[in-house]
């Protein structure tokens, strides 16, 4: 079974794959770690299911590479890209933010989160992700549970 | 019947005069508030319950608050008819003063608008109309203390009912210099809704058109119950259009409304009524006159110069939008100019509205810029009815009310312009639009105009209008009734054999509207495509919004359904402009129309398209490449990896539209070339950051053999000789074979040697010689390049910068050396925290951030000494270690090679030490920053910040990876650059990298600058590090110093160069509350100490100006004479630095 990890903060990837090996020890977990890599992965449609942040970078951040421009809905972009291209690949955002975008573009978690179930048949659902809180541990393993123990 | 000695009777027989009155106006019928209210109302014994100041001297005398019962609707209308009629002889006399001064606005000087307002003060008294047109002339006459003292007066006056204050608020913004139209609307749009009274107020007097019903027209009138009549008056007109406009009255209140308008009608002569009865009447109210009657006519029959001479002799007297209208197109229909007769200053606004008009109506490049300009002037000058006839105008060329049904804003703006014209019938419903012409034409107003346009409507009329006009007419016609595909054929006939560029881009406009009706969405795209490459104005014309929705409608469709419009130009162009000129929420669906466009072409960049010239049209793929695939665009292609591949790409784009243009003979614009160089200069400044980056680490070998050249070749040749004289001595293996033979057994030789013989002593003092000068030269060695490359507030900045651009630490105060308290944070609402304990909080991240960063400066990043026992960089040697080296080196033959192998070997500690910086950066002094974050994040969860806060939140989350980052970045400093070759160098390239660390460190703060040079300076590469420094520091210092609390930097650098010497001088302005007297203190002491004897030993340290620094890159690493000098000239710090460039200017 393949996992893609899509997700720019180093610790919140190491702390997330650590889990879901756990949990899930037979299964290949492949992190991308901005817009551009997830979109590529997911694109290629071999995952049986994306965990993916919502606000990254364009590229990668390497010492050559800053990132390119932020995206505050990065997340929400590679659900649009993978609708638009027919990829049907079940979805969990996990977030540490409470609010994204700035200005007119500006929503809640909440809001967000009636947006891409309006938009996005395959998104599951939010899991709002802290370091030193084990509570979106409780709200992910069942979702992901749903997915991959009904293959 | 009721009687008004009755009434009089009715107010008297109840105690409380107030509350009888009351009961007049909400309970009495409307018919009976009609006849009597305006008598009560100026009566003496009521006026100061009803009416207090219905022409205030000044607007403190008005009643603080409006009527206290609200009533019906038709009520109200009945009360303000009722006093109108009252007063009808001073709105005789405004309509009169109105009219002078909106012409005066138009057409006259600031001295003549002065005493009309004077003039309307004295009859009038003062209101909120006045106020307005008196916040015009002060733009007029550009006086802002007038307009100071106007507001001031007003606005401090807490007397003046606030309602007046409110709108006057709003007035004096909308005028006010530098505030654009969306300015307006998005403060309109974020804090005043028009969902209630007040609100609509503002958006009506503002000249928006709110939706609005019964109800808020209700709490509108009640809103300006206690304004001056005239306010009354105007307001109340503004509520009946809008009110009318919006569709929404019941048929009851028609009727009645109409009624009593009529009834007003008999005592008030205004025009703006005339329209108001027919909206509201649904019958034709003929206006007492058409001024441009003749004009229109002549224009309609296609007489351009009678039309042209019938407006040049009455513009003076009767200016008007519409009178310029006709100049206008009649001068383009005849291809010829107009200009203002000679009695319109040409300084004139109506002068300068019509020079604006000239390519809107040509649909021209520069009428982008002229709308925005007649949308301001149209917006500050919403109080003139003239401002009403520009806005039909300009809505008109966007949506033609003569074929489509008129907007809300058009028929509000239709009901309120400066002239009755027969094209006022076109925003009254289909029934009463034929009849109003046909009054028209009875009437005798432009009998000949209102025929052709009863074309339109009916399939019949004279044969005097032009064949083309008559064209047009029938295409209107055709899609006025329904059918498109008739319409659109005759104007796609129109198009191709027209030549009058204004009806060809009007005829180009509606096809697109006709395509968009018909359902011929590709047909309606390609078209508009088309439209907007040749001028972007047509981006402000056409229904951009109304095609991005059709198409974002099947946008999602498989390209291989037929029909789908995704991969044609026109899509991505159209889609682009709505980006540029509307807002950004479809910009991802733009970048899908990029790929699609490459999907449908088969090519997977889109500098491969060029090769597409023949299949796809020149302008639109020009237009496609140049302004759609662009950086924002390109970086969402997934065949392009990083920012440089988007770059490259981006190049190699702009070459190929440029060879593309050139090939087929059109000119290739500058930008275009100007492009390419920026990013290839942003290319070459970023590689040689990197680079720079890379090569912190620098020791300057060359510098120290030649400082201890004669010293240590003299120990050299002590130690051989030593050596030899010791092996001479020595020469054991002969005396054991002596011995052996003499005992005849074998002898074995025990070698016991004084660790510290004079040998040794000379082998040590070389090996520690060398490795102090490598580490510790002053000029050359590593701790003064770590100094200057790394220590000197590059550590400090790079670590600084993510916590500092997310707001969470602040710098100390230079005064008190406390840390500023967080205002950024603690201003706002971050729950139910408390602020003073949270300033510990912010106060505990700044000091710990920075005793880590003071830390790594001060104890880490050292040569390990007794001073400094942390130091990462051990150069210590032991005994054995010694040994060894004199093993390997101890027999070399020759003091080049001696020295050669001894560099190599501390550069394999070097390498060793700086593996250790990296690994104690990358863990200890992570987990430390990481740790110190959480600590803060904990803390603000403890002291009350919750999901209130979110941005306070979503920053501490935002800024762990940054700093992770940056603590990366940092440790890859820590590299021994294998290559130190640079290609010669542009000296404003070494400026640019910079000033690019600099803008990076000092994210917050926008530098301006300018670097000019007397020449092209050319520099050898090797010295790209050493300028690059130099401008660093020089930078540095100017934004640390002297920005002080401003956010804005400018900086200007100007190179003189010579064949043999560079005068570079580098100044900054200066904060005007700067302490000046401090600051020439600081400079004379920097003259005096620059180059001085101890200017080595600070090179080796930190902080502080950073000037001993440039002294060393100049004169040890450069060695290059110089000479430095800082200074004040004003408010700006200037420092000239002369230096010689002999040897190193290519």
């Amino acid at each position: 079974m393949n996992i893609l990890l899509v997700e720019d903060d180093d610790e919140k990837a190491q702390d997330i794959s650590r889990f879901v090996s756990e949990h899930f020890p037979t299964a290949k977990i492949e992190v991308a770690r901005s817009l551009q890599s997830g979109l590529r992965a997911a694109l290629s449609g071999t995952a049986n299911i994306i965990l993916l942040d919502m606000t990254m970078r364009n590229y990668d951040r390497t010492i050559e590479e800053e990132g390119g421009r932020p995206h505050h809905f990065a997340g929400r972009e590679i659900l649009r890209q993978m609708k638009r291209e027919d990829i049907r690949i079940p979805t969990i955002v996990i977030t540490t933010f409470d609010r994204f975008g700035e200005e007119t573009e500006e929503m809640t978690l909440s809001e967000l989160e009636i947006d891409l179930r309006q938009r996005f048949p395959d998104y599951l659902d939010t899991v709002h992700y802290r370091a030193n809180v084990d509570q979106w541990k409780g709200r992910l393993l069942p979702l992901m549970k749903s997915v991959l123990l009904n293959k | 019947m009721t009687t008004i000695t009755q009434i009089r009777a009715q107010l008297r027989s109840k105690p409380n005069l107030a509350s009888a009155l009351g009961d007049f106006r909400s309970f009495d019928s409307a018919a009976t508030i009609l006849q009597f209210g305006g008598t009560l109302a100026t009566d003496a014994r009521y006026k100061n319950l009803l009416c207090r100041a219905p022409f205030p001297s000044k607007l403190n005398e008005l009643a603080a608050e409006p009527f206290r019962f609200r009533v019906d609707l038709d009520k109200s209308i009945a009360w303000v008819t009722s006093l109108f009629v009252s007063y009808a002889d001073r709105l005789n006399e405004y309509v009169q003063v109105r009219g002078a001064i909106e012409r005066c606005h138009l057409v006259g000087t600031p001295d003549q608008l002065a005493g009309e307002l004077t003039l309307a003060q004295a009859r009038l008294g003062r209101s909120i109309w006045l106020v307005d047109h008196q916040l015009c002339q002060t733009l007029a006459s550009d006086d802002s203390t007038l307009r100071g003292t106007i507001l001031s007066d007003v606005m401090h006056d807490l007397k003046v009912p606030s309602v007046a204050r409110h709108i006057i608020s709003w007035l004096a913004y909308r005028s006010a210099p530098r505030i654009s139209v969306s300015d307006v609307d998005n403060l309109l749009a974020d804090i005043s809704f028009p969902d209630n009274g007040v609100g609509c107020l503002v958006h009506l007097a503002l000249g928006r058109a709110p939706e609005i019903d019964e109800e808020l027209a209700t709490q509108l009138l009640y809103s300006i119950d206690n304004l001056p009549i005239i306010d009354q008056y105007v307001y109340f007109q503004l509520t009946l259009a809008a009110l009318a406009a919006s569709g929404a009255a019941s048929a009851q209140l028609q009727r009645s409304v109409a009624s009593m308008l009529k009834h007003l009608r008999l005592y008030v002569r205004d025009s703006l009524l005339d329209r108001l009865i027919t909206a509201w009447s649904g019958a034709p109210c003929m206006p007492d006159r058409m001024d441009l009657g003749p004009a229109l006519d002549a224009y309609s029959a296609g007489d351009y110069t009678e039309s042209t001479r019938l407006i040049d002799a009455t513009l003076g007297a009767v200016p008007s939008i519409e009178a310029v209208q006709i100049a206008v197109r009649s001068a383009i229909s005849s291809g010829t100019d107009w200009s203002p007769p000679a009695d319109v200053s040409s300084d004139s606004l109506i002068a300068i509205v019509a020079a604006d008009l000239v390519p809107i109506t040509l649909f021209s490049e520069e009428a982008v810029e002229a709308r925005i300009r007649l949308e301001k002037v149209a917006l500050v000058y919403s109080g003139c009815s003239w401002a009403s006839s520009l806005m039909s105008a300009l809505l008109r060329q966007r949506h033609d009310e003569k074929v489509w049904r008129p907007s809300r804003l058009q028929i509000f703006h239709g009901f309120r312009r400066s002239l009755d014209q027969p094209l006022f019938a076109f925003l009254l419903p289909d029934s009463e639009c034929d009849a109003y012409l046909q009054s028209c034409a009875a009437e005798g107003f432009a009998p000949a105009t209102c025929a052709a346009l009863l074309r339109i409507i009916r399939d019949r009329g004279p044969d005097t209008v032009p064949p083309w006009r008559a064209l047009r007419l029938e295409a209107y016609r055709e899609a006025r009734s329904g059918d498109f595909a008739r319409s659109a054929s005759i104007l796609n006939e129109a198009i191709a054999f027209g030549s009058d560029p204004a009806i060809v881009g009007e005829a180009s406009l509606l096809l697109v509207q006709v395509y968009l009706a018909s359902g011929r969405l590709r047909d309606a795209v390609e078209l508009a495509g088309r439209l907007v490459v040749r001028s972007t104005y047509f981006g402000l014309a056409l229904p951009i919004p109304q095609l991005v929705d059709e198409i974002i409608a099947q946008h999602d469709e498989p390209m291989s359904d037929p029909g789908s419009v995704r991969g044609y130009l026109g899509v991505a162009i159209v889609l682009d402009i709505y980006s540029r000129q509307i807002g950004s929420k479809f910009d991802a669906e733009r970048s899908d129309s990029f790929q699609d466009v490459l999907r449908r072409y088969r090519v997977s960049r889109a500098s491969e398209l060029p090769n597409y010239v023949g299949t796809l049209p020149l302008s639109e793929l020009t237009y496609f490449l140049r302004f759609v695939c662009v950086a924002d665009v390109l970086d969402q292609s997934l065949q392009l990896r990083s920012t440089k591949e988007v770059e490259d790409e981006r190049v190699s784009i702009l070459v190929s539209v440029s060879s593309m243009l050139l090939a087929n003979s059109r000119p290739v614009p500058v930008v275009l070339k100007d492009e390419i160089s920026e990013i290839s200069t942003r290319q070459v400044v970023r590689e040689a950051t990197r680079r720079l980056d890379k090569s912190k680490v620098y020791v300057n070998v060359e510098g120290i053999r030649r400082g201890i050249d004669v010293a240590l070749r003299e120990t050299w040749n002590r130690y051989k000789l030593s050596t030899i004289q010791e092996a001479g001595d020595l020469e054991l293996e002969t005396l054991r074979k002596i011995v052996e033979s003499a005992l005849g057994s074998t002898v074995q030789l025990a070698r016991i040697r004084n660790p510290l013989s004079a040998t040794d002593q000379l082998f040590h003092l070389m090996i520690t010689e060398l490795r102090d000068q490598f580490t510790q030269n002053k000029e050359f060695g590593l701790n003064a390049n770590l100094s200057t490359n790394i220590r000197h507030g590059y550590v400090l900045r790079e670590l600084r910068t993510p916590l500092a651009s997310r707001l969470l630490i602040t710098n100390k105060d230079s005064e008190s050396g406390a840390y500023q308290p967080n205002s950024h944070w603690l201003d706002r609402d971050l729950g139910n925290s408390d602020p003073v304990a949270l300033d510990v909080v912010f106060t505990a991240l700044s000091t710990g951030v920075d005793e880590k960063i003071e830390h790594i400066n001060r104890d880490l990043l050292r040569i390990r000494s007794e001073i400094n026992p942390e130091g990462l960089f051990n150069y210590d040697l032991h005994t054995q270690q010694f040994r060894a080296l004199e093993i390997q080196l101890g027999p070399l033959e020759s003091y080049e090679e001696f020295v050669s192998q001894v560099i190599d070997n501390l550069w394999a500690i070097t390498e060793r030490n700086l593996k250790r910086v990296r690994d104690v950066l990358t863990s200890t002094i992570q987990s430390d920053f990481m740790w110190l974050i959480s600590q803060f994040e904990q803390s603000l969860y403890a002291n009350g910040v919750d999901k209130q806060a979110p941005l306070l939140l979503n920053a501490v989350t935002l800024v762990r990876q940054e700093v992770r980052d940056a603590i990366a970045r940092v440790a890859d400093w820590f590299t021994l650059s294998r290559s130190h070759d640079y290609d010669d160098f542009a000296l404003k390239i070494a400026f640019q990298a910079g000033l690019q660390s600099v803008r990076k460190y000092y994210a917050h703060l926008h530098i301006s600058e300018t670097f000019t040079a007397s020449a092209p300076i050319v520099l050898s590469g090797w010295t790209l590090p050493i300028f690059a420094r130099l401008f660093f520091l020089l930078l540095d210092n100017a934004a640390s110093h002297g920005a002080g609390n401003r956010p804005a930097l400018n900086i200007e650098v100007a190179a003189e160069v010579d064949e043999t010497t560079l005068l570079l001088t580098v100044s900054n302005d200066l904060d005007p509350n700067a302490d000046f007297v401090r600051l020439d203190d600081r400079i004379a002491q920097i003259n005096k100490e620059y180059g001085q004897a101890n200017a080595a030993e600070r090179a080796g340290e930190e902080g502080g100006s950073g000037y001993p620094k440039v002294w060393k890159l100049l004169n040890f690493d450069l060695r290059s004479p110089h000479d430095l000098a800082v200074s004040r000239d004003g408010y700006r710090f200037v420092v000239s630095i002369l230096m010689s460039i002999r040897g190193i200017r290519t």
